[in-house]
């Protein structure tokens, strides 16, 4: 009977959410402003691009003074330029609107910056201004050498491919920005996760009290079943709420690679098993605990409003790490790392993040999921007791100490 | 169907139940009653284990209650509500399959008795836009689903209007036919005087009557007589006056005192008795003496 009913639990919580509208409202507004962020950053990347050898930003007509010599009438002749001798006059042009944009070059490129003065055209266009600028400096020195092929490195640069090995000798090989942008998705999705979840998380068990429901439940259905129901079906809607979010994204990313920041692709990811068993382990943990600390929460309070106070807490608490990212990054033996990697409401993004950068052993991280799940266990326990005891106290905040000698 | 021994219940250092023995029988409609406070709910709380007890043995059917047996049970709670965000036929089915129907038994069962109730056409309906009413009266369906063998219902009557208030009495008339065991948690004495075929009265967590509605009344004398009158009434030891007020009385005869003999001795001592009605002695007055002083300072 009782599994029985786990089940009921679980199939009627799902249910009730897949089928509220709200619940996809939120969810498809992430993934929706994921793209609009992408297909912005696209935008402006294009626009730059377009700065440097777009036919429409050739079409503008630019004048140029050069005191550095280095500048070369026939590459700026043919993107359109003119040199002239009067910087004044290059100035009285772009405000009588006879030109587009005039470049002073100064005496000193590396330590003087262009002036650079033009119609305005948008802020897009105007950063168009300085592409174009860059671009004639740099293609009239390409045009000073000799060799094709030096030519086009100096145009392009070189690509790299880093390898690092871990712990000096060993030869085993350190993660690469492949490997840290998995661990980095691990993060992200549980911050996700905590934003989209916190507040059902909390109504979970408040919703009992605040509808007068939990007597009338606990006697269908003992409180440890209902509240591991409620956990599990919190997860399968984080799994589906995950799914919704991110699977549009890889889909997008794979079919348009371009909508991606420049610099990232899907073909980067580097799948290393530690960082994925790691990864998943501390994004599991670290649900389960904020998930049962917040029934818990929700279990000894009357009303939403009333566990607002501890909500905050607890979401602060959960992205304190973020705060000292530096940190974390740069010396994960501080004594400040440390102690985030161990106090186990600090601990999913801080070992999530060190992960991602390849230095968290898997000693600290044993110890930090250890102690995760102990303190997890502990709050569900407590959450039983609270949920139980709540049923009379529906319109106050729990005395904890009683429900403890409550039996 | 329900046996409780020796049970005792305690928070912290407040004692609320003590050294309680009770037996509900198979069938019978049990009136378990005492004021606010009197530890009523604690102990209903601690039989269907919601609560663990101090001390003391609490069982249904011969075991401590699991809520595996939840199919035989219809509780109804004095702190009562439902899912206010669910559509009632939803709401109704889930608590139907925790009950133990499968998933078309419960949404069967439902419909019927949303049919019965004048609610068909709310079934889709979430439950906060029902009127108060409705609500109740789905509440009750939810108490009753499954044909419980056993039906505790704590404050029956609490917050009804007085057309779901006859709809519950219906209810458990029905229960009652059907071979249902009852418990009502109540402070409604002329309820109890009209289901109940036993009754407990808890005060300050102990049993203070106990047993067949007749031997209750008997315990705290069981005539009474209402009379009308001009004089004084005499001190005698074969009555005590339970109400008197401008010349009307209410008499508790002693134990072995017949009616007309208290008539008798009144009209020769002088009293001038213009009408005299003997009947037993309600519960709501018995209730008024045991319970009278503690009520009016809470």
């Amino acid at each position: 009977m009782g599994r029985h009913n786990l089940r009921t639990v679980i199939s009627f919580e799902v249910k009730r959410t897949l089928t509220k509208p709200l619940f996809w409202v939120a969810a498809l507004v992430v993934p929706v402003l994921a793209v609009a962020a992408m297909v912005l950053s696209t935008l402006s990347q294009e626009s730059a691009r377009e700065g440097a050898g777009n036919p429409e930003l050739q079409d503008i007509a630019f004048v140029f003074t050069d005191e550095s010599g280095l500048v070369s009438p026939e590459v700026a002749t043919s993107m359109n330029g003119t040199k002239i001798a009067d910087s004044q006059q290059g100035l009285a042009d772009v405000k009588a609107g006879t030109v587009d944009a005039y470049f002073a070059f100064g005496a000193d490129l590396l330590n003087e910056p262009v002036q650079i003065h033009g119609v305005d055209i948008g802020l897009f266009g105007n950063s168009g201004y300085e592409s174009l600028a860059a671009t004639l400096i740099q293609s009239s020195l390409v045009a000073q050498v000799d060799n094709p092929e030096v030519a086009e490195l100096l145009l392009k640069g070189p690509t790299f491919d880093v390898t690092t090995y871990q712990d000096g000798q060993d030869g085993k090989k350190g993660g690469g920005s492949g490997a840290m942008m998995l661990g980095i998705m691990f993060l992200l999705v549980f911050y996700l996760l905590i934003v989209t979840l916190s507040n059902r998380m909390l109504s979970s068990t408040l919703e009992e009290k605040e509808n007068r429901v939990t007597e009338m439940i606990l006697t269908t259905i003992d409180a440890s079943n209902l509240l591991i129901g409620k956990i599990v079906s919190l997860t399968i809607i984080g799994i589906i709420q995950m799914a919704v979010i991110m699977v549009p994204i890889f889909v997008l990313a794979r079919l348009f690679p371009n909508v991606l920041p420049e610099g990232l692709s899907l073909e980067q990811l580097e799948f290393d098993p530690q960082i994925i068993i790691v990864g998943t382990l501390m994004l599991v943990c670290g649900f389960v605990l904020f998930t049962v600390s917040l029934v818990a929460v929700g279990a000894a309070m009357p009303t939403v409003k009333d566990a607002q106070g501890v909500f905050t807490a607890l979401i602060l608490a959960v992205m304190v790490p973020m705060f000292v990212i530096t940190q974390i990054m740069a010396s994960p033996d501080s004594i400040v790392v440390q102690a985030l990697t161990y106090f186990p409401y600090f601990a999913p993004m801080t070992g999530m993040l060190r992960n991602a950068m390849g230095n968290l052993p898997l000693w600290q991280a044993g110890i930090s999921l250890a102690l995760m799940l102990a303190v997890s266990y502990f709050m569900f326990r407590l959450a039983i007791r609270l949920f139980r005891y709540g049923s009379v106290e529906y319109s106050k905040k729990i005395d904890i100490r009683s429900a403890l000698r409550s039996g | 169907m329900v046996h409780v021994e020796h049970f005792a219940m305690a928070f912290g250092n407040t004692r609320v139940i003590e050294d309680l023995s009770f037996d509900v029988r198979v069938g019978e409609t049990f009136g378990f009653l005492g004021s606010n406070g009197s530890g009523k709910t604690t102990t209903i709380r601690c039989l269907l284990g919601i609560f663990q007890p101090s001390a003391g043995i609490l069982h249904i059917n011969g075991r401590p209650f699991k809520p595996g047996q939840s199919g035989e049970l219809g509780y109804l709670p004095e702190e009562r509500g439902l899912y206010k965000k669910e559509s009632v036929l939803d709401a109704m089915s889930y608590f139907g399959r925790l009950k133990g129907l499968s998933a078309r038994e419960a949404k069967q069962w439902s419909l019927n008795y949303l049919e019965r109730v004048g609610l068909a056409d709310k079934a889709s309906l979430q439950l906060e836009k029902l009127s108060g009413g409705q609500q109740q009266k789905v509440q009750l369906g939810v108490t009753i689903m499954n044909h419980p063998a056993l039906l505790i219902l704590d404050e029956p009557a609490k917050g009804f209007d007085p057309v779901n208030r006859r709809l519950l009495m219906d209810i458990i008339d029905e229960q009652k036919n059907e071979g249902s065991t009852v418990v009502m948690v109540t402070h409604q004495m002329d309820e109890v005087e009209r289901l109940c075929d036993r009754i407990l009265l808890l005060k300050d967590g102990r049993a203070r009557a106990y047993g067949a509605v007749s031997d209750v009344q008997e315990q705290f004398g069981g005539n009474t007589v209402q009379l009308s009158y001009e004089g004084r009434l005499p001190v005698e030891d074969s009555f005590t006056v339970i109400r008197d007020n401008l010349g009307h009385a209410e008499l508790s005869l002693a134990n072995g005192v017949k009616p007309s003999a208290l008539l008798r001795s009144l009209v020769e001592s002088g009293v001038i008795v213009s009408s005299f009605t003997s009947s037993r002695r309600s519960l709501d007055s018995i209730f008024v003496e045991v319970y009278g002083a503690q009520d009016e300072g809470e």
